[in-house]
């Protein structure tokens, strides 16, 4: 379904990507783990168009995507969940919801999605005319997804579902993230938090200084001597 | 209490303050420019209802709606061609930009349409009485436009999927950009929705005023003034803003003749005493 081939991504001198390959299948749950400053965050913007690579290649469903705008590349069904969710913090709740439709024109597949949305996250339903400044970090972090929902995408990127939420928040948040995807949509997911991401995956990478150093299932991943130490402090 | 016309041209230059300061407002909050030109915009469209409503007998209606949407193009093009090839640059050249435009446009006003005022004939000519009161039909006109217009930019910014991208791209041009908004779409709309405001203020003002290329100035400034009583960036702020200078300036000429102009001055230095942030702004953390 999405396949990056070499991608590398400079920084002016910096290379903060150093030429990785990644692949997610359809309805796949993929992890991409590693520290912070590993360049997680920069293989979603060039997968979303944010950011163009300085070399390789992103193809989606054997369409060449690496040069798209990122309107054209979330019309295709690769939408992105931003780090930190970057709720727009003076709209509603529901006009949040709304941007996630912005290109969705079919009318009501946007209440279908929006019904399931509420059913997932019954929270939301009950903040609508709230604006999005004044929800907690667990319910922004729902809204953030359930807004990357309202698009109907194909593949989700979800960058850091995790940070700044208490470990019971995370661990709901973690649950709707298993609903989603046994719904059909595909998960590219990006964490710091390796234990939750790697329980919740089906595949796994770690990506550390812009370099994919090991790659496997998730069941492999968590036998691994060097990720045990180095990433689940066991 | 001042005699109802007094009130009734009150609520006109209220209407036309607002109309103007709103336009600046909404380029201002979504692009977070202020369009140092927008008073010399608003004295193009006056010139342009002259020639065609004036001079060439276009019908007045049609001659506004051409107005409007002729500064709303050209306020796209100084988005195009000037803001946004600078807009990497920091808050500063758009400032030397906008203000260069000012000379700009009163130098290109001065030389093709020459100095001297003219004058637009009323476009609704009449008077009507409601009750004891009797109005010019223009000036009922004026204020009725100026609501519309008003009602409909609130609509179109608040409960419309454009306005819903502005406001999303003001506040987070990244965030937006994921969901499919084009940034640059949505900054031309705003230019030309801010700018289009300023051609209408002018069609409607030219019959009761005379056009010159230095009627931008006042406009301009009282329209800073009322975004400022109000609170930056919001448009309900410039609208109060724009009533509490309209009124009070119509209310104080009426009292105190020419020392009027003093006291727009004035309400702003006492609003902004006892509240810095303006009526409607928020206190800054």
């Amino acid at each position: 379904m999405l396949l990056l081939k070499s991608i590398r991504v400079h920084y002016n001198k910096r290379e903060a990507v150093k030429g990785i390959s990644l692949e997610v299948g359809e309805g796949d749950f993929v992890v991409v783990i590693g520290p912070n400053g590993a360049g997680k965050t920069s293989v979603l913007n060039v997968i979303s168009g944010v950011i163009n690579p300085s070399e390789g290649e992103v193809w989606f469903r054997s369409e060449r995507i690496d040069r798209l705008a990122p309107e054209k590349i979330a019309a295709r069904g690769i939408i992105h969940v931003p780090e930190g969710r970057r709720i727009f913090p003076k709209l509603t709740v529901m006009e949040n919801l709304q941007m996630g439709a912005y290109l969705q024109k079919d009318k009501t597949k946007v209440e279908r999605e929006l019904e399931r949305i509420f059913h997932l996250f019954p929270i939301l339903k009950e903040r609508t005319r709230q604006r999005g400044e004044s929800l907690s970090g667990g319910e922004q972090q729902m809204l953030a997804i359930g807004r990357g929902l309202m698009a109907g995408p194909a593949l989700l990127l979800i960058d850091e579902p995790s940070l700044g939420l208490s470990p019971l928040v995370t661990q709901h948040v973690a649950e709707q993230m298993t609903v989603i995807n046994r719904e059909g949509i595909a998960i590219l997911l990006v964490e710091q938090n390796a234990r939750m991401g790697l329980k919740l995956a089906n595949r796994g990478y770690v990506l550390t200084n812009g370099d994919l150093v090991l790659e496997g299932t998730t069941a492999e991943l968590v036998k691994n001597e060097e990720i045990r130490k180095a990433y689940l402090g066991l | 209490m001042p005699p109802v016309a007094v009130w009734m041209d009150g609520l006109l230059l209220s209407s036309i303050y607002i109309l103007i300061a709103s336009g600046l407002v909404l380029v201002f909050s979504i692009m977070g420019i202020v369009n140092f030109a927008h008073g010399q915009l608003y004295m193009l469209g006056a010139f342009l209802i002259y020639y065609m409503f004036a001079r060439a007998g276009i019908n007045y209606f049609v001659s506004l709606i051409i107005t409007a949407v002729a500064i709303g193009l050209l306020g796209i093009a100084i988005e195009r061609g000037l803001l946004r090839p600078l807009a990497p640059n920091g808050l500063l050249p758009p400032v030397v930009v906008t203000l260069g435009l000012i000379f700009l446009f009163e130098g290109i006003a001065t030389l093709f349409f020459g100095p001297a005022k003219k004058a637009v004939p009323s476009a609704v000519p009449g008077v009507s009485s409601i009750g004891a009161l009797t109005v010019s039909n223009e000036k009922l006109v004026v204020v009725a436009i100026a609501v519309a217009v008003m009602i409909g930019l609130y609509f179109l910014v608040s409960h419309t999927r454009m306005g819903l991208a502005m406001r999303a791209s003001a506040q987070d041009p990244y965030t937006a950009s994921l969901y499919g908004v084009r940034r640059g779409r949505t900054l031309s709309q705003t230019m030309f929705i801010g700018c289009a405001l300023a051609g209408i203020a002018a069609s409607l003002m030219a019959p009761l005023y005379f056009v010159d290329p230095w009627i931008g100035l006042t406009p301009l400034i009282m329209a800073l003034l009322a975004i400022v009583i109000g609170g930056l960036g919001s448009v309900l702020g410039a609208v109060v803003g724009g009533a509490l200078l309209g009124f009070s300036g119509t209310f104080l000429i009426y009292y105190l003749g020419p020392w009027s102009e003093l006291t727009a001055f004035l309400i702003v230095i006492a609003v902004l005493l006892l509240r810095p942030e303006g009526i409607f702004g928020r206190p800054r953390a």
